[in-house]
């Protein structure tokens, strides 16, 4: 029965990672603010009620596939295509689900079938990002568990409000805050450039990325820049065996 | 709530959910590849990477003017302090700082 034991009591380490959790996405989930108050505006804008405009946010949770959900609600567009685009948008969750699935292999699955629900861009980042950093083969759970609630937590406040005050409030998109989420991303990837491969990595990806962000609609760029960044990585690594085999 | 509305976001946060769940597990019920672990180590680097460099270089969904991209010359600013002060959120506040300074500036 073990495995159905969703809560066990938290350990001082568990402890310890639950809030390391909470203050390593901090930065990142103030970048979050702003765009959960310009969803709620707009979705509200768009025709949705409040209720309607907040259940999205809890249960759908992901920024970028509400945004165009509410788009396509507001040019009435039908309901398949809209679940459709937004099981498209999200097909990145699977090479991220991947990417962090050793670090979790011997966590039970019943709080991996938790941990995936709140497993968005940034608490994944943040996340891995720490279990890179920490060097074991295991992540501790407790730190995102936290940094996914603290993101649920703040998304859902923030569309709330969105939908209450939205018109009122000028474009929040315009603070400067929107350059937080950039911003700390940018603190938590130059740390890791270690090494001339890595740096490859890096500029691959990155390109392709913006390249692909310009022409293809969706979130492909990050897709795109993930294979091919990748690729480059493995492909770099493999040269430099080779050579020192030789 | 109307019921059809309901009933798409629920879908929704269905397919979403299986995105997120769908791997997540993997490595507990197999033991992967060599080859895909060692792939594995570049993704978290890339992604970071896919979202930075369009939020700094496309800010507004098209390339811009190195010149006068805010968004590029406060992300200089961000990485300046990072390597000089070791401190993330000294560097993420200056920089939000600076491009708040420079919209202010360039009236942007």
């Amino acid at each position: 029965m073990a495995d159905t034991e969703l809560v066990p009591r938290m350990s001082a380490e568990d402890a310890h990672e639950f809030r390391l959790g909470l203050a390593k996405t901090l930065p990142v989930v103030l970048g979050v603010v702003p765009f959960g108050l310009a969803y709620g505006a707009l979705a509200v804008q768009a025709g949705l009620t409040v209720g309607e405009t907040l259940l999205m946010s809890l249960v759908v949770f992901a920024g970028a596939s509400q945004f165009m959900a509410v788009g396509m609600f507001a040019s009435g567009i039908g309901g398949l295509t809209i679940v459709a685009s937004t099981f498209l948008i999200n097909v990145r969750h699977l090479v991220m689900g991947l990417s962090i699935s050793p670090y979790l292999s011997e966590t039970k699955p019943g709080w991996q079938r938790m941990l995936a629900f709140g497993m968005v861009d940034e608490s994944y980042l943040t996340t891995i990002t720490h279990y890179r950093e920490q060097g074991e083969s295991q992540g501790n759970p407790h730190f995102l568990l936290a940094s996914g609630l603290l993101m649920y937590g703040v998304w859902f406040t923030a569309s709330l409000v969105g939908a209450l005050v939205g018109t009122s409030i000028s474009d929040p998109l315009k603070w400067g805050l929107d350059f937080a989420m950039p911003a700390t991303f940018l603190t938590m990837l130059l740390p890791q450039v270690v090494s001339r491969r890595l740096l490859a990595v890096v500029a691959v990806a990155g390109c392709a990325a913006v390249t692909a962000f310009v022409l293809v609609p969706g979130k492909w760029y990050i897709i795109i820049a993930v294979v091919l960044g990748t690729l480059t990585g493995v492909l770099m690594e493999t040269a430099r065996g080779e050579k020192a085999s030789r | 709530m109307r019921p059809h509305v309901v009933a798409i976001i629920v879908l929704m946060g269905a397919v979403t959910y299986a995105t997120r769940v769908g791997f997540i597990g993997v490595a507990r019920q197999f033991e992967l590849h060599p080859l895909l672990r060692r792939s594995l180590e570049y993704v978290p680097v890339s992604i970071l990477s896919a979202l930075i460099f369009p939020a700094v270089l496309a800010p507004s969904g098209h390339f811009e003017s190195p010149v006068t991209n805010v968004y590029l010359w406060s992300a200089v600013v961000t990485s300046g302090v990072l390597v000089t002060t070791r401190r993330p959120w000294l560097a993420i506040v200056v920089g939000v700082a600076a491009l708040v300074g420079l919209r202010r500036l360039l009236g942007a």
